[in-house]
């Protein structure tokens, strides 16, 4: 299994600071040298940088004003419900039916662009992974591998490493159990 | 009327396959672009695959053989214990506990079966300028049958 196939799942949580402090300089240690890994967190921070630009909404000091100036001019109209709404209401309306309309815009992009990213997380933490890594364990825990055929089986895995990380190889007949240090993370 | 007993104490007492030999190799893991020693050709791949340092240098390589129910203790770099115990043995799958001590303190324990021959490496643990790895490989040692008790003869 290659080392970038268990980072690249962390990538979205360390730059959102959401990863453990041993997990987080793992990531930071492999980013490091790793091009592609690197890359890919440049990305992510691109990608929420122009979200945040996008859903930023425009300055439009003038509009509620221009929008209440024509409203006298023209007759109530039956909403599609059948109520008719007062004019202060309209340009409440206005502006949000345009934000849910940008909002929708942003929300359609994201799902596409999370699409290929989850796919290849999910493929890169399927066989290969008896558990992802997890906080320290004081009970012990059943760890079992699902595949029938499988080489190795562990049943407890007790420890006070900070985290644990266990993959395996079936067709190297080998299992890997790593637990960080406390103090460095990782290397 | 002569009534013949005959007892025959079967072989409940055997021993089969009582043996597994466990294999130790502490490896220290660097990034210091030393290469990987030659002494760990047999472990090398599954190193460069698993793992993505520059340097991998067998510390120390320890072999005993012992029985299932027999615990085995190992001494490792950095002042740690391995200790070993196979529990049972189900057709080619070795059973094993496994617990390793940072001085006095277990680090890790986990119970886990693995096939004849298999690798499990425990990683992680700082040593000198790198991680240490220590891959543990339990071979099954297979033993003839004895049997340990005396059949009794029928009393005429």
């Amino acid at each position: 299994m290659d080392r970038c196939d268990f980072i690249n799942p962390l990538l979205s949580a360390y730059h959102d600071g959401e990863l453990a402090e041993a997990e987080s300089t793992l990531v930071k240690t492999h980013v490091v040298d790793c091009p592609s890994c690197s890359q890919e967190l440049l990305d992510l921070g691109l990608v929420g940088h122009e979200l945040r630009q996008l859903l930023a909404p425009p300055e439009l000091p003038d509009f509620t004003a221009a929008v209440m100036a024509r409203l006298p001019a023209h007759p109530p109209r039956r909403a599609w419900l059948g109520r008719v709404r007062p004019p202060e209401w309209s340009a409440g309306w206005m502006a949000g039916l345009s934000f849910a309309s940008a909002a929708l815009a942003v929300g359609a992009w994201i799902i596409l662009l999370m699409g290929g990213r989850a796919s290849h997380a999910m493929h890169a933490t399927s066989s290969n992974f008896a558990a992802a890594a997890q906080p320290a364990i004081s009970q012990p825990q059943t760890v079992a591998a699902t595949d029938q055929d499988s080489q190795a089986y562990i049943s407890r895995l007790e420890t006070k490493a900070p985290s644990v990380a266990v993959w395996s190889e079936p067709e190297n007949k080998t299992t890997v159990i790593w637990l960080p240090d406390e103090d460095s993370g990782d290397n | 009327m002569v009534l013949l007993v005959t007892l025959a104490v079967s072989a409940a007492a055997q021993h089969s396959a009582g043996a597994v030999e466990v294999r130790i190799n502490s490896v220290l893991a660097s990034d210091t672009n030393k290469g990987c020693d030659a002494s760990l050709r047999a472990l090398q791949r599954h190193l460069e695959r698993l793992f993505h340092f520059t340097t991998y240098h067998l510390v120390s390589h320890q072999d005993r053989q012992t029985r299932f129910g027999q615990l085995v203790e190992f001494d490792l770099p950095g002042g740690r214990i391995l200790q070993i115990e196979p529990i049972d043995r189900d057709g080619d799958m070795i059973h094993l506990e496994v617990t390793l001590f940072e001085g006095d303190q277990p680090l890790m324990t986990t119970d886990f079966k693995i096939i004849s021959g298999g690798v499990l490496l425990v990683g992680g643990p700082r040593y000198e300028q790198g991680a240490l790895i220590i891959s543990i490989e339990p071979l099954a040692v297979d033993e003839p049958s004895i049997p340990t008790q005396p059949v009794a003869r029928p009393a005429n």
